[in-house]
């Protein structure tokens, strides 16, 4: 009898707890299947032995025309840009080629071979060399850190931000410890940036003061190709919870030349020399989320950045302070809205330079989705607060099926001094029709 | 002797009755599919197709790591489809604790850049231009909303709990979400959410769920907006539980690096 009580008084609390937690039994069935488990090794491609191919790219037509005046193409092209990457185990081969048709530039029409980069990642490094796009900081469309990769304003800003940027041949590698990234970056051959001077470009660099025959040489005052000119840096990122951080260091070159004229000694022409120059950029950049809204901030010094001088004087030096405070903002429905001041000061400005000690540039951006993120609306300004010129991108892309998007925009240009001024009369409506695959 | 036994037995009784009684809470259930054995880490294949009431239709492919670590869990995808996004990598953290907010990273490869973007955003916009908004995507805090027990039913033929929740938060996009949860794999079969107007506005429905090692898992998951026609199917594959990954896989360097 003394069993029998025993039992009822066990049963009890055993039976309640089943009654109250069935699912617990599932929870610890499936635990014990966890345990028994094979591990599969499906994410760390570095375990995967067998040759692994991925192809991706586009095909794009671009065609811009002037609604200022006379009314001609500002732009002409179509290009194919195929991707390749073959991976196997841990190493894996980058290959990025473009085929373009330019009918305006004959000198853009062929075959580019944009980025081809070996790469090595095991572990916690990430070993690649070649040649690469390179991008550092926070700021949007605007460089305050970021000086490896150069920029190629062939078309000045009016095309796709992915399209401006510059490879550099350069050897890279990352450690990565928990959130914090080490990177290294070293360019044994200095890449830099391209300002068209074809005249029969319409975004072409031309001198604005006189009205002289001029001869424009930006290359031949590249540095040369010898190791003492090698690049070298480096990035710390941490990425934090709530919170990224990066310190950044590169000795470099002015990558865009600073330009020198000079008359001839008949008086009656006048050469225009691109002039670069050894310069070292420390720089900091920051993310902070605060609840909808995405605070960023971005400085650095150039030391001994050169800067442009008066007519037939030598190029000056001076240090030279970044700073970017942006906002990002993202409201919902899909809307998505973002501001930058970019402010740049120069210390000790030199006596014959032709710029400001101060000067500042804005950004903004307003973008907004529609039917079901068919249809992207955006506007994105770049505003010289220094000069008070304008520089506004529209654009309205609307996705036609899964592979092929229509885009249609119109570039605005408002300015009566400062670096808009020489694209016054630059407007343009352009229409852009891509096949991604 | 013999009475003092029988009132024990009685008393042990009905003990054993009143707790088999005694009803899990909506929270208490919402916690337990929230427990929910799925291993630490997983991975899947998941394909998206946008349905218009018109019958046309869209396609978005992207492959999906998660790992817990703690109550937390930290996931990265990457689009694989269609060609325009293709790389597109989105990286989040997402915290159990309600007072703290989610990390998130997204990593455009055209322009070769990671941005950080807020926690807080997004969360109630159509993910891709689907019917599942960012929220339905991520692993959820139980105390984000406020469940309540609704009753038992068999639903498709399995034993399911109903439960009301209601969102504190006053951002989402629906007022009240019901929802059928199988008794005996803890998933969710069907779940229906109400719109400001208390009108039904989306219909969750999910199905195909088997065991994959040994874990219940679902391959199917249809979301349409009842008020506009358009649906969403989603199909999971090659899906795999405790798969070997580093931690090193959720950090913005390897987002950078994509697939």
């Amino acid at each position: 009898m003394k069993r029998l009580r025993l039992w009822i008084l066990l049963l009890v609390p055993l039976l309640s707890a089943r009654a109250r937690a069935q699912t617990d039994t599932l929870l610890q069935t499936t635990a014990d299947m966890e345990r028994q488990a094979i591990e599969r090794e499906a994410s760390d491609a570095s375990d995967d032995p067998s040759l692994q191919v991925r192809v991706k790219g586009f095909l794009d037509t671009y065609h811009a025309v002037r609604t200022e005046g006379k009314a001609d193409w500002m732009a002409s092209r179509t290009r194919a840009r195929g991707e390749v990457t073959l991976e196997k185990g841990p190493a894996s081969l980058f290959l990025s080629l473009n085929a373009t048709y330019n009918a305006l530039l004959n000198d853009r029409t062929g075959l580019e071979l944009r980025e081809a980069y070996l790469s090595y990642a095991k572990g916690n490094v990430d070993l690649r060399v070649g040649r690469q796009i390179i991008v550092w900081g926070v700021a949007d469309a605007l460089c305050i850190t970021d000086c490896v990769s150069p920029m190629d304003y062939t078309e000045f800003l009016a095309q796709d931000y992915d399209d401006i940027r510059i490879p550099v041949n350069a050897l890279r590698v990352r450690y990565t410890w928990r959130s914090l990234t080490l990177e290294a970056v070293c360019i044994p051959v200095g890449a830099f940036g391209i300002l068209p001077t074809d005249p029969h470009n319409p975004w072409a660099l031309r001198p604005t003061a006189t009205s002289l025959p001029y001869t424009i040489d930006l290359e031949s005052g590249r540095p040369a190709k010898r190791l003492a000119n090698m690049e070298f840096g480096g990035r710390l990122t941490l990425n934090l919870s709530g919170l990224d951080l990066s310190l950044s260091g590169l000795r470099t070159w002015n990558k865009m030349p600073v330009v020198a004229a000079h008359i001839a000694d008949d008086g009656r022409s006048l050469r225009v020399d691109g002039l670069y120059r050894r310069m070292t950029m420390i720089g900091a950049d920051c993310a902070l989320p605060i609840g909808r809204f995405v605070l960023r901030g971005e400085t650095a010094c150039y030391f001994d950045e050169p800067q442009e001088a008066t007519v037939d004087m030598d190029v000056l030096r001076s240090n030279v302070l970044h700073a970017l405070i942006g906002i990002d903002w993202f409201p919902g429905h899909d809307w998505n809205v973002s501001a930058q001041y970019a402010h740049r000061h120069l210390t000790g400005r030199p006596d014959n330079a032709t710029v400001y000690r101060n000067t500042g540039l804005a950004t903004a951006r307003i973008g907004k989705e529609l039917l079901r993120n068919t249809l992207k609306l955006s506007t994105f300004a770049y505003i010289d607060v220094t000069n008070g010129g304008v520089f506004n991108r529209f654009s309205a892309a609307y996705a036609l099926n899964d592979q092929i998007e229509l885009t249609a925009g119109y570039d605005f240009f408002h300015a009566d001094k400062g670096k808009f001024a020489a694209y016054g009369k630059n407007s343009e409506a352009w229409v852009k029709l891509k096949y991604s695959f | 002797m013999k009475t003092r036994h029988f009132i024990l037995s009685l008393i042990a009784l009905m003990a054993v009755g009143g707790a088999q009684a005694a009803q899990l809470s909506g929270r208490e259930i919402m916690q337990k599919v929230k427990n929910r054995a799925d291993g630490d880490s997983r991975y899947a294949a998941i394909e998206m197709t946008l349905i218009q009431k018109s019958g046309h239709k869209r396609v978005r492919k992207l492959e999906s790591w998660a790992m817990d670590i703690g109550k937390d869990t930290k996931k990265i995808m990457f689009f694989t489809y269609p060609g325009d996004v293709k790389g597109t990598g989105f990286l989040t953290w997402d915290y159990d604790n309600t007072d703290k907010v989610d990390d998130k990273w997204l990593y455009l490869p055209a322009m070769k850049k990671t941005r950080r973007i807020s926690g807080k955003s997004s969360k109630t916009d159509y993910f891709m231009g689907s019917d599942f908004t960012y929220d339905d995507m991520s692993t959820r805090s139980v105390d984000e909303e406020k469940h309540t027990f609704v009753r038992e039913e068999t639903f498709d033929g399995h034993r399911c709990w109903v439960v009301e929740s209601v969102p504190y938060g006053k951002d989402d996009i629906y007022t009240r979400r019901v929802t059928w949860i199988r008794q005996d794999c803890l998933i969710p079969v069907k779940a229906e959410y109400y719109d400001k107007l208390n009108k039904l506005h989306r219909s969750l429905t999910i199905s195909n769920i088997e065991k994959v090692q040994g874990f219940w898992t679902m391959h199917s998951m249809q979301m349409e907006n009842v008020q506009t026609g358009h649906q969403t199917l989603i199909r999971m594959s090659n899906q795999k539980f405790n798969v070997k990954v580093s931690p090193n896989l959720f950090t913005v360097s390897k987002l950078e690096k994509g697939l």
